[in-house]
């Protein structure tokens, strides 16, 4: 195993100085035009869209690099002889695959870590600048808190005799439209003067995407008060960097976007054993992809029917009768298009289901990852990742090396 | 027999090559290296050469036949342990430097880290590296790369070395420390099998040669035999004067010889360009 650890160092330190810096001075720019990307986002949903946005960058940058990197770590060996090298040492074939496995895996985390540690900190400090300019410009202030499946948040200048505290249960029908649950400490909530016009209007049902995700912010309105003694103590800008409860569900997202790229990696490393590395590569991606739209897939032979054609052709279903060609054509492409479905489906089937932790590419749950999805992910990952490797060593075993 | 270090018998490779065709890359070769001895493996371009050391060396299963290193099947790990390799033209991790690539495979060798250290410091400072050390090997030139991989060849102290063109890329200054270092590796007890097309290089270095051709071996033995001449012989004098000479001339005449030729004796083209680069002393050392 001492010799799969110094093949697993090499690997991370190739891939380190090759492509680490690259990558994240990448990602450090796509954060810096982060304001100027998302300058058409309404200032409610500015943060909820920034940190899906960081998070969607962060995750394609790390598979994007990881996947090459594994697709590229034999046929570079190769050209460079360095696997004749390595090859004719006392090392086992399985140890070979098992250093490459561990390289990847070790470069799929630290590009993550990397991105993770730049994004949180740039998050934070855009949250901060963006909340603050908001409520200079408005007299509004926004705030985030997210604690133990609630969300709640305290307004203090909301009434002279108490304090308005607001309670959103976060349970997975919420996004379909749950009303806000309002509830006054103190006072009498009966008493008209105690209740902040702005807050009237909650009691409708909150549109689901308005807090669609997790880092949904609730907008207080206090309409010619200061903002910050709205907020009490804390300042609006400090929250969401302050908020312990950000960095954890962020480390729990980059930890689902690791276990993606090192399982794509490996995948592309297997496939270039047996295929140019190009192949290899894409062959890996469509498999994530595959695996990423797995409902979509599965729906696809249902959606791609006949009706769904007629519908698409904009053509009635009687004017068929007296035009058998169309028909005809529109025959050969329902089938066609539905095989084709399956297929995909099936190719995407073969995935563990990665992305259900995530369920979507946004934020939305990946943010809110329960711990047995967390589990069924390191199962199916685990087991994915022994196949895999089983047909790497297989594969490596019987390859000869002209 | 037993003893011997390689030992090949029957070989066979067969490639299958574009639209499944069959291409013969070696073809019945059977020979065996002794201890101690240098033995060159000659022939052209696709002659089979590498295809023989990836054999030996288990990076490629013969199609029939067998081979033997250091008593055991070629291609078991435990006589990988023993053996150094230099493939050809190889240029290693291009972002290690020179000693974590010589760490790296120090770690595969299972070399404790204060042993990895001593030699990777001797090897370097023998091969002259130690100066770049903490270079990334993507910025060597061709000469110091193949130092590099040479130094990781010996890094194990190997009782057999099979180098592949290892003179490759070297200008006539490398070319002469290699040879150099092969006689060095001779005189310490191990075994080399070399592999090349230069046959000026191997010529001055080997006991033994085997030249293959189209995948066939076509001659084996000494150098001193195959390249003698039964029918005459050279003799090289200082510090005789014309009249001499004649005298010498009429002798062999009349003791029933044919002269063929009387000139005086040539220096080798490496000979003069390494005392031209180096300064007279390395010239005359080396001549």
């Amino acid at each position: 195993m001492t010799r799969a650890f110094a093949l697993a160092r090499v690997t991370l330190l190739e891939g380190l100085r090759a492509r680490a810096w690259a990558v994240w001075v990448l990602y450090a720019l796509i954060l810096a035009c982060l304001p100027a990307l998302l300058s058409g986002i309404p200032p409610s949903a500015w943060g909820r869209s920034a940190v899906t946005t960081a998070y969607q960058a962060a995750a394609l940058l790390t598979i994007a690099s990881v996947t090459i990197a594994g697709a590229r770590l034999v046929p570079r060996a190769l050209e460079s002889r360095v696997l004749f090298a390595v090859l004719t040492k006392p090392v086992r074939r399985a140890e070979y695959v098992a250093g490459g496995a561990l390289g990847i895996a070790s470069l799929a985390a630290v590009l993550a870590a990397g991105m993770g540690f730049v994004g949180g900190g740039g998050l934070s400090l855009s949250a901060s600048v963006r909340s603050t300019a908001y409520s200079r410009q408005t007299g509004t202030v926004e705030a985030r808190h997210e604690t133990d499946g609630t969300v709640s948040w305290t307004c203090r200048a909301a009434s002279p005799s108490g304090a308005l505290r607001l309670v959103i249960p976060v349970r997975a029908q919420t996004w379909d439209g749950t009303a806000l649950a309002l509830r006054w400490e103190g006072g009498d909530p009966e008493r008209t003067e105690n209740v902040p016009r702005s807050v009237r209007a909650w009691e409708e049902p909150v549109p689901p995407e308005a807090w669609r995700d997790g880092a949904a912010r609730l907008v207080v309105s206090v309409p010619g008060g200061n903002p910050r003694e709205a907020l009490g103590e804390a300042p609006a800008g400090r929250l969401l960097a302050s908020d312990r409860t950000f960095l954890l569900p962020w480390c729990a997202s980059l930890l689902v976007a690791w276990v993606v790229a090192t399982l794509l990696g490996i995948a592309a490393f297997v496939a270039s054993v047996f295929v140019s590395w190009r192949l290899a590569f894409l062959a890996a991606l469509t498999f994530g992809i595959c695996g990423a739209n797995r409902d979509l897939l599965h729906q696809m032979p249902n959606v791609l029917t006949r009706q769904t054609l007629q519908t698409t052709f904009s053509r009635a279903p009687h004017s068929h009768a007296h035009d058998p060609a169309p028909e005809e054509a529109a025959n050969w492409i329902d089938t066609g298009l539905s095989w084709a479905g399956r297929l995909l489906s099936a190719l995407g089937g073969a995935l563990p289901d990665l992305t259900r932790a995530q369920a979507a590419p946004t934020l939305a749950r990946s943010l809110s990852i329960p711990p047995r999805a967390l589990g069924s992910l390191a199962l199916g990952a685990g087991a994915f990742g022994c196949l895999l490797l089983a047909a790497g060593v297989l594969g490596f075993a019987r390859r000869e090396f002209v | 027999m037993g003893d011997a270090p390689i030992r090949v018998e029957g070989l066979t490779k067969h490639y299958r090559g574009r639209w499944g065709r069959r291409v013969e890359a070696l073809r019945n070769l059977t020979l065996s290296v002794e201890p101690g001895e240098i033995f060159g493996l000659l022939g052209p371009n696709g002659s089979g050469k590498t295809t023989t050391l990836k054999l030996l060396t288990g990076l490629l299963r013969p199609t029939s036949g067998r081979a033997w290193m250091l008593g055991k099947p070629a291609g078991d790990p435990q006589v990988r342990s023993r053996i150094g390799f230099l493939p050809e033209e190889s240029y290693f991790y291009r972002f290690l430097t020179a000693a974590e690539t010589l760490d790296f495979f120090g770690r595969l060798f299972g070399l404790g880290v204060t042993e990895r250290r001593r030699r990777a410091d001797a090897l370097l400072e023998e091969f002259g590296l130690a100066e770049a050390r903490h270079r990334a090997v993507g910025t060597f030139s061709k000469g110091m790369a193949r130092r590099l991989g040479l130094a990781s060849t010996l890094l194990n102290d190997p009782e057999l070395v099979l180098l592949d063109e290892p003179t490759s890329g070297l200008d006539p200054m490398g070319t002469r420390e290699v040879k150099d270092l092969i006689l060095r590796l001779k005189a310490r007890g191990k075994t080399v099998l070399v592999c090349s097309h230069l046959l000026a290089d191997i010529e001055r270095i080997c006991d033994r040669i085997a030249i293959l051709a189209g995948g066939s071996l076509r001659i084996l033995g000494r150098v001193s035999d195959l390249l003698a001449r039964r029918d005459a012989v050279q003799m090289t004098v200082r510090g005789l004067g014309e009249g001499a000479l004649d005298a010498l001339r009429a002798q062999a005449r009349a003791l029933g010889g044919e002269v063929l030729s009387v000139e005086p004796p040539r220096d080798r083209l490496e000979d003069l360009f390494l005392s031209v680069v180096r300064g007279p002393s390395a010239g005359g050392k080396s001549s």
